[in-house]
Formats: structure tokens, sequence, C-alpha cells
């Protein structure tokens, strides 16, 4: 089953550990600064939110780079960056409208979420759930039942 | 390696930016954080020197688990010689700014000397500068931050910074990180501001490396599932859950500590934060963590937009901190004010203006009874009558003390000058010049031997007797566990991490994730060590300072009028029974000091 | 007997009501059972604003009108 990453950012305190999470994961050090996920604070913390690569199907990213150095994998519906062949000419870091793939100035290629080979980090590291990892097709389905339930409270019995 | 194995010395005299290596003898036998900028501070600076002057230095200290992926890893702490107090200060904080420093590549900050004109420092990657800060001195910790921000295009920047009160030398003024967490205690905004320092902004790109990832992963996820088990509450009410404890059980500090409970307590509280009025307004709109934080104690809260303080003030409807523990009863309680909008807008400008809570609740306290007898009128205070209860008199007074104008400059003192100004030092409810905490002396046995002691003047963090001060109301066998407490919250405070995760995280527990992250062999019986040799040396920092065993008491109110109500009704703190156990089993003479064994046994010899 | 309770901090959780019902001469402890309040999350109980130690919980006895405080530990904040 094609799984995506699904936000909820009223469950968000901002602890950040889905940054540390997915630091560690892919550089083998706790550095925010190259987490793929980043979580922005609004009004003083009213509200956080976590933010990252969506995986577009038809993906702005694949499309501009120049050398096919992004490519999908078709079971997890990821898309992925082969170091080998990319050049770090940032095409695609203009390319994506949400900024969510990076350069790294380190490394001379750019970095994106490519959801841990199935078992996303960051999933793994919120505490609260505010991060989850859904069935694709059905990430709007805790929402639905939320204001399901609103409405029922209307119903007379 | 869990350590960045660097320092940053900034000489603001001569504009000098010296990065050096870390003293790892000296990280190895004192940790971090509160340990590592002690020993720091003490061999780098005169203890006599005059707190305000460019001899004090002003050190920010993260430990070796700050911005590591452990729970509660943002801690840092800020080090110098207190204005308050005139003994060491170590001010604790949390947010994001902490783990920031560790990521620019260095475990301290070391600042010396006076710069000529304002600056901030600013640490972008590898590119660090002193920047003139004429266009910001002057301008609010929100403004600031904002300002800096923008200034370098670079909204990830993570800002500690001063606001007036700090500038202008309020002897508890604050240095704010992110907005509304703070280095709150004892004055260390006014050093920052005596050495024309407004702000420290931050960038770092740096990672944070451990000995051993693979078991450091695994221990920090057994150490969050501990943790996750029992939060006390705090994810859901915050700290200010305690005050309703407090009520009941007869300690909450009233009115200048004159009672211990206070009837309008429930307007104040957490559940009061929870209650949604007439108008579908509620205080709390959620919870919030600190930098790696999974427990989020955290309040994010707003004011009812038809409050006097806000009504035609657009600037302040925006959400901001809400009230914690501390400034609920600093605000509330201790001065005899119910209005929970008034409390949380005094808060706001806590934050916005860089000031302590703590302190300037009680001294505004102070000032009051100082009123209700007499001793000063409304010609003295602006205008404004400063009766007990009177919400208008906490708003006004703390904006006027944050922007140092009218009587705001009389209450920027604190209470101890306060009071010794206007012939009644016996209403100044402090110790070593710090004013007390939210737990009262006479209800609370250790807690009152812990403020006597504490090296900070009254601090209700450095210690923690509070399941034996809740069963026993007298001073039978404090000391012990006082001393313990000590020694061992000297530990976690060196770690990175915060006192919070006490509850459910012992020595094993901190020892375990110190040894998968740092060099060498980390044991629970080395952290207790160290816990005691880090007690120790701030005790010799305050002893060199020209403190004595005289410094080590307690207000006569507290010594000598009895509760008047609650579970330690009739009660006085039996300060004089405890200490003398206490001085004898931390190893020192009756007059308070450490004797030559026990030094030699610590390595402080 | 009936005996007055309240409870303070995050203990709500727990017990939300106002007065729990006992046997006769049932002791604090028994009562923190009835309660379903683990002995663990308790800070003190008081019984008409007299507090009684964790050891003499079980000896404790109430008696029928007894107010009684069940109070949540103390954490500094």
């Amino acid at each position: 089953m094609h799984r995506s990453l699904h936000i909820e950012p009223s469950l968000c305190t901002g602890c950040l550990q889905c940054e540390l999470a997915c630091s560690f994961e892919h550089e083998g050090e706790f550095n925010p600064a190259r987490s793929r996920i980043r979580v922005f604070e609004f009004e003083h913390g009213k509200t956080s939110v976590p933010y990252t690569c969506t995986q577009c199907v038809e993906a702005w990213c694949l499309k501009a780079c120049p050398t096919g150095a992004i490519y999908m994998d078709s079971d997890l519906g990821a898309k992925l960056v082969s170091a080998q062949a990319c050049v770090g000419c940032k095409a695609c870091t203009t390319a994506c409208p949400f900024g969510t793939i990076e350069f790294n100035p380190f490394s001379g290629k750019v970095d994106k979420c490519d959801l841990c080979n199935g078992d996303p980090q960051c999933v793994a590291a919120c505490p609260t759930d505010a991060i989850t990892y859904l069935d694709a097709g059905a990430t709007g389905v805790g929402r639905m039942q939320a204001f399901a339930e609103q409405n029922a409270k209307g119903v007379s019995p | 390696m869990s350590w960045q194995g660097r320092v940053l010395r900034v000489n603001l005299t001569r504009g000098e930016v010296t990065p050096e290596p870390l003293n790892m003898e000296w990280a190895n036998d004192f940790i971090g954080e509160r340990g590592l900028g002690t020993k720091y501070l003490w061999e780098n600076m005169d203890p006599k020197v005059d707190a305000m002057s460019p001899d004090n230095v002003l050190i920010f200290a993260t430990g070796p688990l700050t911005g590591t992926n452990a729970s509660t890893s943002g801690r840092y702490a800020v080090l110098t010689k207190g204005p308050l107090t005139g003994a060491i200060a170590c001010s604790n904080s949390g947010g994001k700014f902490g783990a920031e420093l560790k990521y620019a590549g260095y475990d301290l900050l070391i600042v010396e000397g006076c710069s000529e004109k304002p600056v901030y420092l600013l640490i972008e990657g590898d590119e660090i500068s002193l920047q003139s800060a004429e266009k910001i001195w002057g301008k609010t910790v929100w403004e600031t931050d904002e300002w800096i921000k923008k200034q370098h295009h670079n909204p990830m920047l993570k800002i500690a910074t001063i606001g007036v009160a700090g500038e202008r030398g309020v002897r508890y003024a604050a240095i704010v990180n992110d907005l509304h967490r703070a280095a709150g205690r004892s004055g260390v905004g006014s050093v920052m501001g005596s050495k024309n320092l407004k702000a420290v902004a931050v960038r770092g790109t740096h990672g944070v490396k451990v000995k051993d990832p693979k078991r450091f992963m695994q221990v920090t996820n057994e150490m969050k599932n501990l943790l996750a088990k029992d939060d006390g509450g705090l994810a859901k009410y915050g700290t200010n859950a305690m005050m309703d404890t407090m009520q009941e059980f007869g300690g909450l500090p009233t009115r200048n500590f004159q009672e211990v409970q206070f009837a309008g307590y429930d307007k104040v509280d957490a559940k009061a934060m929870l209650k949604t009025d007439e108008t579908g307004h509620r205080n709390l709109i959620t919870n919030k963590a600190c930098f790696g934080c999974t427990i989020a104690c955290g309040r994010i809260a707003h004011i009812h937009k038809d409050h006097f303080t806000i009504q035609n003030r657009k600037e302040y409807w925006h959400a901001s901190g809400g009230l914690e523990y501390e400034t609920a009863f600093a605000f509330g309680p201790v001065i005899g004010v119910d209005d929970i909008d008034a409390c949380t807008f005094a808060g706001y400008l806590m934050n916005e203006h860089g000031m302590d809570p703590i302190s300037f609740g009680v001294t505004l306290a102070a000032a009051m009874e100082l009123f209700e007898m007499g001793v000063i009128t409304t010609d003295d205070t602006d205008g404004v009558p400063l009766n007990f209860g009177n919400a208008e008199a906490l708003t006004v007074m703390s904006e006027k003390t944050g922007k140092q104008e009218g009587f705001g400059q009389v209450l920027g003192l604190g209470s101890r000058l306060m009071c010794q100004k206007y012939g009644h030092p016996e209403l100044s409810m402090t110790v070593k010049g710090q004013e007390f905490a939210g737990y009262d002396s006479r209800a609370l046995q250790g807690m009152g031997l812990g403020y006597a002691t504490g090296n900070r003047g009254a601090c209700h963090l450095k210690h923690d007797t509070f399941e034996v001060d809740m069963d026993d109301q007298s001073g039978e066998g404090k000391a012990e566990p006082c001393k313990a407490s000590q020694d061992w919250t000297a530990v976690v405070d060196s770690s990175g991490l915060c006192v919070f995760t006490m509850g459910a995280w012992g020595a094993p527990e901190f020892a375990a994730q110190l040894d998968a992250d740092c060099e060498g062999e980390w044991t629970p019986e080395r952290l207790l060590e160290s816990g005691e040799r880090i007690w120790n040396l701030e005790r010799m920092f305050n002893l060199a300072a020209g403190l004595t065993c005289a410094d080590d008491t307690l207000p006569e109110r507290l010594l000598k009028d009895p509760a008047p109500s609650g579970t330690a009704k009739g009660r006085v703190n039996e300060l004089d029974k405890m200490l003398p156990e206490y001085y004898s089993l931390r190893g020192w003479t009756e007059q308070g000091e450490p004797t030559p064994q026990t030094l030699t046994r610590l390595g402080l010899g | 007997m009936q005996v007055k309770v309240r409870v303070t901090g995050q203990l709500i959780d727990y017990f939300s009501g106002t007065d729990v019902n006992l046997a006769q001469g049932a002791s604090v402890e028994q009562a923190l059972v009835a309660l379903e309040i683990p002995t663990r999350n308790v800070g003190l109980v008081s019984v008409n604003g007299e507090a009684v130690p964790r050891a003499k919980r079980a000896q404790h006895s109430l008696v029928d009108g007894d107010q009684m405080v069940v109070m949540a530990p103390l954490t500094g904040g």
C-alpha cells in the first residue's frame, strides 16, 4: 500500500525531535540544519507546523533535473536523488514550489525527504503523532472523522 | 563528540573574537553547562569584582547532551556574578538557543570586558562578528529578535537578547531567548547590559556527534518511553497545576508572605487557564515544547481582547508565553491579585522587556506592604495606589519597571535595596538579595533550608525536598535529602537536560545517556561525586566574593511569625536546627566553609 | 459512610467527584483505592485540615462526614 507522511499541526509542540531523527538517519549526527523536515513556528509558538517534501506524483524537481538524477521508487512513491548523477546545479531547488529540496554545500548535492526506505524516522521520533505515515489515499480520514463527530453531536437521539 | 571541544572567547573591550580548545580535564571533572561554566568562571575572574563592572565575566554554557536527541536536550546556562545578589549566578534556560550554540560548534561562549558602543554578537556558521547595535539599543526583546533576523535575511537565527531593563541595570533583568524562554534570575540581563552587549544571534550548521551512535539511540528511546509513562500532568496543565496543591497544603505565599493561603487562587490556577468563559474565550491555547523536549510543559496563551490591559493595544492581541507556576504565584497570591488576564499580560511584559517575574512580583509585594503601612504614598508611586489585590498596580508597574520609568526605577532595585531605602529591610522576602519562589518555608521546611543555603540565593530549582516536605511538616531529617538533592540537581543542570526529567530519571538513567554520548566511562557514582564537587566550587566562589555563613539565613518573618493556616499552621522554619546538621553533612566547618579534607577529597584543594 | 473529597492538580484526571461512599471505618489507604488514585501519584492526604503522613494512611480511619483532600505531588516550576 502506498503510504505518505501526514502532518497534523494541531498536535505539534515544536519539540524538533523529527529534525533530530532525520539528520541522524541521513548524516549520522544531530544537525537540524541538515534535516529534510523542518518545523515552522507562527505567532510566538501558537502554531508549530512541520513541513517536508510531499512526493509529488508529477514532480517539478524530477522534470527540471538535466541529468536524470531524480527518480522515483515506485514501491514507496518516493522521489529519490542519485548522488552519482547529481551535479549540484540546483535547478530542482528553483523548480520546486515548496522549497523542500535543498542544496547541501558540504556534499555538493541536493537533499530531500526519501521516506527512509519505508520507515520514516521522523514518524518514529514524534512524541505526539503530529507526523504519521498513512495510507496515501486516506490521509484526510482523521479530520473527516473529527467533523463527523461534531455533526453527530447535533443529531437528536 | 558530545562536547564540540571548542569555546568561543569574546573580548568586548578589544572587539576580539577567539575560538580556543575546550579544557577537557575540566569537562571531565565538571561535565558541562552549570558545572563547567562555574569552573571557567572560577578560573577567569576575581569573585570580588563588581557585578556590573567590565571585570565580571559572562558565560553561556551548554552541556554534552545539549543538541542530541535525548529528551529535553535544549538546555543551557548563563553564569556570571549576579547583580542582584553579589553571589554566583547560574541561570538555566530552554528554548532553542542553547542547541544552536552547540551546532555553531561551541560548548561555551565566554564574554569579557565591555564594549565602548552597543554591539550584538553574530554567529552565522563559521562567520563570527560583533555588529553595531545602535539601531536596536532601546528596543524590546521582541523587536530585537525580529530586527536581527530581518537585517541578516536569516529567519533561522536563534537570538538571546536583553530589553531596556537589562540595558538600564534592573537588578533582576533577564536574558530572553526565542521570545519567551529566559535565563531569568539574579540579574544576568544587566551584566549583559553593563557590557553594552544587546544580543547574541546564532545560526549553526555543524552537527553534534556521539561516542556510540547505535547505543545512544537505543538508550535515549528507552528513556523517552520511561518519561512518557507519567509526566505528572505537565503537558496538559503545565506547572501551574501546583497552585491548588500549594493552596490546600497551606504553603502558597500570599501578600508578601504574610499568609500561606490565598482565597483567589482558583482564579489564576491551571484550571482557570482551561476555563472557557461566556464569550468563548479561554486563556490557554495550547502547550509547547523546548528544543528536544517530549514533555512539552510550556504554555501558549492569550489575553481577553476586552480586558483593560489590551483593549486599545492591538500589539498585544497575539498569543505568547502563558502562566507557569512561578509567574502565576508572583503575579497572583503574593500580591493578592486574582485577575488572570492581568497576570498573563504582566507575564508578556516580563518576556518583552526581559525581567524575572519572581523577583518583580515579590518586590512589588514588598512595595505594597510599604504602601499599606503608609511608608510610601501615591506621591512616591506616580499616583498608582499599591494596594494588595490591585491588578492595575501590577500591570502599570510591570511596564514602568520594564521601561525604567517613574517608580519602576525604584522597583527595579529589587526588594532588598528598595526596603533598605525606605527603612524596612525586614519586608524584603529574599535570601542573599534574591526573592523567594512560590513555596513558603514555614510549610515546606527542607525547601527553607534549600533557600537559605542555595548558592545563588533563594532558589527553588537547585534542590528537591518536596516529597519529604509534604509528608512531614517539621524540620526533622531534612538536612540529608536537601544536601543529596542539591548535589544531584547540579549534575542534571550540567548535563544539558531539564530538571523536569528528574521524576522519571535518576542517576542510572543519566549515566546511561552520558556514557553512550561522551568519551570515557560515566557511572552513577562518578556523576554524584561531580555534583558535590560542583556545589562546593560554587560555595568557594561565594566565599571568595565575601559571603559568609551569616548569609545562609531566612527573613525574620519566616523564622518568627508562625504560618497562620494550612497543614503547617503554627509553624516557623526550623533553620536553627537544620543548618548545623547540614554543614556537618557537607563536610564544612561550623562557619559553613568547606574543610581542607573535603576540598582535597573533591579535587578542589 | 460518606466522605467529602477534593483533589488537587492533575489528580482531577483520576477523580472529579465531590464525595465517596466507603465502608464504616475505612482507612485513608482504602479510600484512595476506592477513588482509583494510585498511591505513588499522591503527594499528601489531609483529613479535616490535618496532614496524614504516608506511613499512617493504612491506620487512619475515616468517619462519616470527614473532609478529605488528596493532593498531587509537588514538582517545582
